[in-house]
């Protein structure tokens, strides 16, 4: 099985943009990628989470929590099981935020726990559809890519037994209906 | 039947005859729901009782401010005051020689006020003579029997008429002279202080109602000439707050119904017609018939605005706005000892109060510059912020002459540290003196202007009436002239944008930048913050603008005090308030704007640019307005694209001579063609061909050329310029087209 890990996860998360307010005066940077900047404080900049946490670690920054990191809406979403506005990400974004920047998010605890819930929660709902797992197909909504990653080995196996099985009892159909 | 002296109201009414007996009636059976005009009351007056006195000639009675009493005063040197309730109880007070004519006044000139309540005279005004030059008062009966004497209700102020045919106004904190009125055509006048105090109407023989408006506070009530048509008109103005705090219509009412009436009602010594009666009129109103008879009915109209007749119009003050007091931009109120000194995209500075003296601290948005603190010992109130440093500034007090302070950002900068005081030991000699129409009211200076707001004249009916003036680094004043803000508000803040764009931001929320064009220069709205607010009580305090975002704090009400330590600055994009455009704005208004912003960033630059051959500077600049260039030809082409296909054949023109690059023309024919707009395209294409001549020499081409000079590269091979003119390329500018060769090096 090709496993993915959690780790190559969050190095592929770490190209999304965030907002960060700049605390430092800096220049253009001509990178490879792209080019960000000039920084000039007190005005905030689009960067990639990486380059966001390269200098929040130098504290030449201050990152901006997204706009679905905040208390009331992970509540909110809790208590309506819409998750619709969760990035695809979500997990690894602020698993990375929250290591990094803990002093820039307010109620940083509140939240970790909000989004354990939630997490927890979409792999109830995952369980409760593993009945409807048949041979063509899956419908699961709102799947973050750490929880593809999770039940990705799981499904696929399924997926493949259930083929193989779903072949051999067409086999044995047609047997039977060639022995007549 | 005897004549009726004196009618006075209270919450009784009082009458004096020429019988010597004194009617006191009460009021009672008010009765509102009869079948007249609702803006009289008709009274029903009970008989309350009398007293006879020994008034043998016209004596007079006198309103006290507290209901019970009534003085009536004798021709024997004495004020009887009379409790009305009770007639037994009487006391006298003592005091005048002459005969008393009124309460207070007699023969002689002199004045008295009493106290009621201690029976004691507070203050006595004597006669004095004319030629006095002390501003004492001059009190003497214009006629003897016709010193009139009038008491505000409140108790606060009194009225005279005075000799020269003017009505003072006392005031009752120390009896001093608190106004004077006047001076009206007729020696016999008399005026009644209105309950309010907001207007003095007065009477003289030729039966007309002298317009006298407000002379103490800033109201708008004129009262119209009356001709003796019987009509007395008044024009209520506006409401203001007055230190009184009454209402406009129960004083016009009240004294509609008793003192409003028309005629004379001098008490003179001719002859008194012997018919005379109390005649009771449709309006129910109770007046004297004394030597003139009205000619028919009076009626009096309560509200009956027309128009005065402006050659009547005495004193008449138009709608007081007050002038706006001076600010300094990015002060914030008091908050529990702190407040905000500057606040801009620099950095903050802000004091905090202790004991004996405040301490100023001073933070960086840039945190690679170090934060400070000052000891503050001259308290200052004033101060700015800039790249360079800090100054703050001081008013006098009781230690200090005015002082201001300097302090660099940086220790080891080449600026040093300053003190100054403005006294006449300092030793500096100023350097010039600029006259204003009127006060200052902000100022605010960047690197290389200075930009001063002051009043050209005085605020009238909601117009600031703001000028400015705009000084470069020279002391040269570059632009005199107005500064527009919406009507009816008030100037919040004053800065430059980064780019150096002048700004303005007024009490309504739209923020204003100040064009420049060669040899013009207008204000325009950049932004509306109140379509943004919509219903929210929010205040946006301004901070600054940095290209394309006006950065502010948000809070509830504009004194608000702002929060320790700094908050948040939110980021406002900037749009242009078009008419009828959507809250996203349209594509139309960002070309706009992107033009607009383009157009001064390329005209402050060629203005404050020092040193014109710094290729860095310029090249930067270059590289910045090309980029720009390319993203407004961008939205360019979508806008033809729009017009070519709604077919605005000379929209798309227009657009099209906007544009900044030869390929954008080129692409602008294209779609031309496309649309089957043949005519546009001709049209476009020769544009292109006289803007080539002009426009497109290609600075970039020339600046690439300037880097590269002298470079070596890599093989050996050196390129060299020289500067040569050709005639191919007409130039409006003077730097010359370089000729750029490869030499190979030996």
């Amino acid at each position: 099985m090709n496993y993915v890990k959690e780790e190559e996860l969050a190095f592929l998360a770490e190209n999304e943009l965030i907002i960060v307010a700049p605390t430092v005066k800096l220049p253009i940077l001509y990178l490879m990628g792209n080019n960000y900047g000039p920084f000039q404080p007190p005005l905030k900049e689009k960067v990639p989470i990486w380059l966001a946490i390269l200098l929040r670690n130098r504290n030449k920054c201050r990152i901006v929590p997204p706009e679905w990191m905040k208390v009331e809406k992970l509540s909110d979403m809790l208590t309506k099981k819409n998750f619709k506005s969760l990035p695809f990400q979500y997990l690894e974004i602020s698993h990375l935020l929250l290591g990094c920047a803990t002093a820039d998010i307010p109620n940083s605890n509140t939240i970790l726990t909000l989004i354990r819930e939630i997490y927890e929660i979409r792999k109830a709902t995952f369980r409760a559809k593993i009945k409807d797992l048949n041979s063509d197909h899956m419908l699961i909504e709102d799947l973050g890519m750490m929880e593809i990653n999770e039940f990705r080995p799981f499904v696929t196996t399924s997926f493949n037994h259930i083929r193989k099985l779903n072949d051999s009892y067409k086999k044995k159909d047609d047997d039977s209906d060639s022995e007549f | 039947m005897s004549t009726i002296y004196e009618i006075i109201t209270h919450s009784t009414l009082l009458t004096t005859g020429s019988d010597c007996v004194i009617h006191i009636l009460k009021t009672v059976n008010i009765d509102e729901n009869r079948d007249c005009d609702k803006t009289e009351k008709k009274f029903d007056f009970q008989y309350h009782r009398f007293l006879s006195t020994s008034i043998t000639t016209k004596g007079s009675l006198i309103a006290t401010t507290s209901s019970e009493n009534e003085a009536i005063a004798t021709d024997e040197g004495t004020i009887k005051i009379v409790n009305v309730e009770d007639i037994t109880e009487i006391a006298e007070l003592l005091g005048h020689r002459a005969a008393v004519n009124t309460a207070s006044t007699d023969i002689e000139g002199n004045l008295r006020i009493w106290e009621t309540a201690s029976r004691t005279c507070v203050k006595k005004f004597e006669y004095l003579s004319a030629n006095t030059k002390l501003s004492k008062l001059l009190i003497k009966a214009s006629s003897p029997n016709l010193c009139r004497i009038s008491w505000n209700p409140t108790g606060k102020f009194l009225a005279a008429s005075v000799i020269n045919k003017e009505i003072l106004i006392i005031e009752d904190e120390n009896w001093s002279e608190y106004a004077r009125v006047g001076p009206h055509s007729e020696a016999d006048s008399q005026g009644y202080l209105s309950y309010s105090l907001n207007f003095i109407p007065k009477y003289g023989h030729d039966k007309t109602v002298i317009n006298q408006c407000s002379y103490t506070n800033k109201r708008e009530l004129e009262i119209s000439r009356n001709e003796y048509e019987g009509n007395l008109n008044i024009v209520i103005g506006e409401k203001e707050e007055n230190p009184l705090k009454s209402k406009e219509e129960e004083a016009v009412k009240i004294n509609q119904h008793i003192q409003f009436l028309p005629g004379s009602i001098s008490l003179s010594d001719e002859e008194v017609d012997d018919d005379n009666f109390i005649e009771e009129n449709d309006c129910d109103f109770l007046y004297t018939e004394l030597k003139y008879r009205p000619a028919s009915k009076q009626r009096v109209s309560q509200f009956h605005t027309i128009k005065p007749r402006s050659s009547e119009i005495l004193n008449c003050e138009p709608k007081g706005t007050e002038n706006q007091s001076s600010f300094q931009p990015g002060k914030s109120t008091i908050n529990s000892g702190r407040y905000y000194l500057a606040f801009n995209l620099i950095g903050v500075a802000y004091s905090v109060e202790q004991v004996t003296h405040s301490t100023i601290h001073v933070e960086f948005h840039d945190k690679c510059i170090k934060s400070f603190r000052i000891i503050d010992n001259y308290k200052y109130t004033l101060s700015a912020l800039g790249n360079s440093g800090l100054i703050l500034a001081s008013h006098s007090n009781a230690a200090n002459p005015p002082t201001l302070f300097f302090r660099p950002v940086n220790q080891h900068s080449m600026l040093n540290e300053w003190l100054y005081h403005f006294d006449k030991e300092s030793g500096e000699e100023p350097e010039g003196m600029m006259s204003l129409t009127s006060n200052v009211v902000s100022m605010v200076g960047n690197d290389h202007h200075l930009l001063i707001v002051y009043h050209l004249s005085a605020a009238y009916q909601d117009n600031q009436n703001l000028g400015f003036i705009l000084l470069n680094n020279s002391r040269c004043c570059i632009i005199k002239d107005e500064l527009p803000i919406s009507s009816g508000s008030q100037l919040d803040w004053i800065g430059f944008s980064e780019e150096g764009i002048p700004l303005s931001y007024d009490s309504n929320g739209i923020l204003r930048g100040l064009i420049r064009e060669v040899g013009f220069s207008y204000w325009t709205p950049l932004l509306d913050t109140s379509l943004r607010r919509m219903e929210k009580e929010e205040y946006y305090w301004p901070v600054g603008v940095f290209g394309e975002n006006f950065m502010t704090v948000i809070c509830k009400h504009k004194n608000d005090p702002l929060l320790f330590p700094p908050p948040i600055l939110m980021e406002i994009p900037i749009l242009l308030p078009f008419l009828n455009m959507p809250l996203s704005g349209t594509l139309e208004e960002k070309y706009h704007r992107g033009l607009l912003l383009l157009s001064q960033m390329e005209f402050l630059h060629n203005e404050t640019i020092n040193t014109p051959n710094n290729r860095i500077i310029e090249s930067t600049f270059n590289s910045k307005v090309s980029k720009m260039e390319k993203n407004l030809d961008k939205i360019g082409l979508f806008l033809e694209m729009a017009t070519c296909k709604a077919g605005k054949s000379q929209r798309a023109i227009d657009i099209c001579h906007t544009l900044h690059s030869e390929a954008s023309i080129d692409s602008a024919i294209k779609l031309a063609l496309h649309h089957r707009l043949n005519s546009v395209a001709d049209k476009m294409s020769l544009i292109k061909k006289y803007v080539s001549k002009t426009k497109f020499l290609d600075q970039r081409c020339l600046n690439k050329a300037y880097e590269n000079e002298n470079k070596t590269l890599s093989n050996g091979m050196k390129i060299y310029s020289e500067r040569n003119t050709t005639t191919n390329f007409k130039c409006n500018n003077s730097i010359p087209s370089p000729e750029i060769g490869i030499l190979k090096e030996d």
